[in-house]
């Protein structure tokens, strides 16, 4: 395989959706009133894919470009450069029946159930749209049963009851639910999960989670789990791979395990030493890894080189702040983005 | 019911009980509380969202909005001072110089068309610190203390500062009057995990270095874990179990707190099946009869659904209110 963008590894052939050289900018807003608008990257030169019925958790602060990554991959965002494949093609390509089946084979769970379900719109309807749109059904009666099912699947029962609410009247859990099952109506191949227990009460976080995992098993559909919560992204996870992002960059993708217990990147050890853990015995004995500097720099105006070299505490003066690291295999299957690996 | 009198305590609240009235229900936000803060300490106050952690905080500096109404009880100040009863001159020189709050959402608490270091100085002047040198000498030995560069935070406007710095800038300005304690309502809420650990190491400090006492509020009981000594839970306004931090996480005994530690799923040791809790959290106007948990809790019996158990002091420094306890 040749090397993509100057990336050194192969980025595999059995991915069902991927990303080559992804870059998308955005324009800051101007800060002088005649000067040109800035413009920033959200995502930065990103090789990254799913496979087929895997589950890969993306994790990274607020504003490092995962929200971007994972709507880009669904074809909502258009790249700056570079591309998105959907089984080897590239999805602003596709045409006529690839388009209808790449759309309805994509979905999305938004972060904030307050937000992602029309207001004016019964359950019934919110769940049943995507059904009639892609004419899965054959009859009204049809659609119903299925909504029902969907509602039952994601434990909203009875269904009858739920199925003439309006969203205002559930809860952040029970509406997270009926965007859950909205996105999983079409028996989508891949599903982007963005934050999506950020808004829920603590008491209620875990049912949905356990429930989209429960869902997960039984469709074996993909899944890109977005989250900014270590724990969760690992509880979801787990026997799967975890990817973390920093100011648009991939810094390192590997399994799940082998990350949270043998990090690579400086950028993952320092989130995995501040991390709030409920142990309070392991908590007094954990030692926090020290940065350079304690706050992120303003994305608009990133450091040169690799984008964390101003934190780092274990950069390389004249390496790190004179160009990016390009992503490489450290050990099978981890990949890290930092000069300590490079050979 | 109080605690064990052989800590001296900044804060007593007695039997306190505070009601927002709306159209014409009422909704009793905080429900005959009962607490102890002891002089010097880190208490964390954990409870979901409208579990009324926020207004227990705004009563110890007799800042209740309305329409909160404090219905009884009694907050009483390093033993002597009722807060309730204080008003005009004497609540303004009360509040900041004894007590300061860094409110949630605190980030946006800067005005955004002034420097940081003008606000600063407009905080003393108001409070009678008039010495302009010594008040930024002073100013600056916080900042440094908050990690951050006086130079660069003063001359900064708050737009020009991330979450994490204006949070810590806050801090630093709460502590400008040499206040005994300092309250934070989710302090780290909207900041990412690497500021937060800063913050919560930086709490630390301002403990061992200035003595004072804290008082933490937070949905995220994860954060409690290495700085605070003491956690009270919060449920639908009453206080459900008071214990030290280790007792807590480790031997649990009121079923929501139990649930609460259940339901955080962990980055280290095994990946255990997290369990939710059951049912969805109270409607506040509408609360449960007998133990505001019960309908949720899979220790109820009987009793539960008849009356609301007392808050039971079960061993030194350690109260619960559950009738059953002793089976859990």
């Amino acid at each position: 395989m040749p090397a993509i963008n100057g990336a050194i590894y192969d980025l595999g052939q059995d991915y069902l959706l991927e990303t080559k050289g992804l870059t998308i900018k955005f324009e800051a807003r101007s800060s002088t009133l005649l000067g040109k608008a800035a413009t920033f990257s959200a995502v930065e030169n990103c090789n990254f894919g799913v496979r087929g019925g895997e589950v890969v958790s993306l994790v990274g602060e607020s504003g490092c470009g995962k929200t971007t990554l994972g709507k880009a991959m669904i074809g909502l965002i258009r790249p700056t450069y570079g591309t998105v494949l959907y089984g080897g093609k590239g999805i602003w390509g596709l045409k006529g029946r690839d388009y209808y089946e790449f759309r309805r084979n994509a979905q999305i769970i938004h972060q904030d159930p307050y937000s992602s379900l029309h207001p004016i719109k019964r359950v019934y309807e919110i769940v049943s749209s995507g059904m009639r749109y892609y004419k899965l059904c054959s009859s009204e009666g049809e659609i119903r049963d299925k909504v029902s099912e969907l509602l039952n699947l994601v434990g909203l029962n009875p269904p009858e009851y739920f199925m003439n609410k309006y969203p205002h009247q559930l809860s952040g859990g029970q509406r997270q639910r009926v965007a859950i099952a909205r996105a999983i109506s079409l028996n989508p191949k891949f599903v982007v999960a963005d934050e999506i227990v950020t808004m829920i009460d603590v008491s209620l976080k875990i049912g949905v989670l356990n429930l989209l995992l429960d869902l997960r098993k039984r469709l074996g559909s993909s899944f890109l789990f977005i989250t900014h919560d270590f724990g969760v992204a690992r509880y979801f996870a787990e026997g799967g791979r975890t990817a973390v992002m920093y100011l648009g960059s991939m810094a390192e993708i590997g399994k799940t395990e082998e990350l949270i217990n043998e990090p690579l990147h400086p950028y993952t050890k320092a989130l995995l030493s501040a991390v709030p853990i409920t142990d309070p015995v392991l908590a007094k004995k954990r030692k926090m890894l020290e940065l350079r500097k304690i706050d992120p720099p303003n994305p608009v105006n990133p450091p040169p080189g690799c984008k964390f070299s101003d934190r780092c505490p274990f950069a390389m003066e004249g390496k790190c702040d004179k160009s990016a690291p390009e992503l490489i295999e450290a050990k099978p299957e981890h990949l890290v983005a930092c000069y300590l690996y490079a050979s | 019911m109080s605690e064990l009198g052989s800590f001296k305590n900044v804060y007593d609240i007695e039997g306190l009980t505070i009601e927002y009235e709306v159209g014409r229900s009422s909704l009793r936000a905080v429900n005959d509380v009962s607490l102890g803060i002891r002089d010097g300490e880190a208490l964390g106050i954990v409870g979901e969202s409208g579990s009324g952690k926020t207004t227990l905080a705004l009563s110890l500096l007799n800042l209740v909005p309305p329409p909160g109404r404090v219905k009884s009880g009694k907050v009483v100040f390093d033993g002597q001072i009722d807060i309730l009863s204080l008003s005009g001159e004497e609540l303004r020189k009360f509040r900041w110089k004894q007590t300061a709050m860094v409110f949630q959402g605190a980030l946006n608490s800067f005005n955004p068309v002034l420097r940081v270091g003008d606000q600063i100085l407009e905080t003393m002047t108001e409070h009678g610190l008039g010495d302009r040198q010594k008040g930024m000498e002073k100013a600056s030995d916080l900042l440094r203390l908050v990690r951050l560069d006086p130079e660069r935070t003063m001359k900064a406007f708050p737009h020009e500062l991330s979450g994490g710095m204006k949070q810590r800038a806050l801090i630093a300005t709460s502590l400008l009057l040499d206040p005994k304690v300092l309250i934070l309502d989710e302090p780290t809420t909207a900041l990412d995990v690497i500021s937060q650990k800063y913050i919560l190491n930086i709490l630390s400090d301002l403990r061992r270095k200035l003595g004072i006492t804290i008082v933490l509020l937070t949905h995220d009981l994860a954060i409690c874990t290495e700085v605070v000594d003491r956690i009270a839970v919060m449920y639908a306004g009453r206080m459900v179990e008071i214990a030290k931090t280790q007792d807590l996480f480790l031997r649990p005994k009121h079923p929501y707190s139990m649930g609460l530690i259940r339901a955080t799923p962990s980055v280290f040791g095994d990946v255990k099946e997290l369990k939710p809790i059951a049912g969805s959290p109270p409607d506040m106007f509408n609360p449960p009869q007998g133990c505001p948990f019960n309908p949720r809790c899979p220790f109820a019996s009987q009793v539960c659904t008849s009356k609301v158990p007392n808050l039971e002091m079960i061993s030194e420094g350690r109260l619960v209110a559950c009738h059953k306890w002793g089976d859990i």
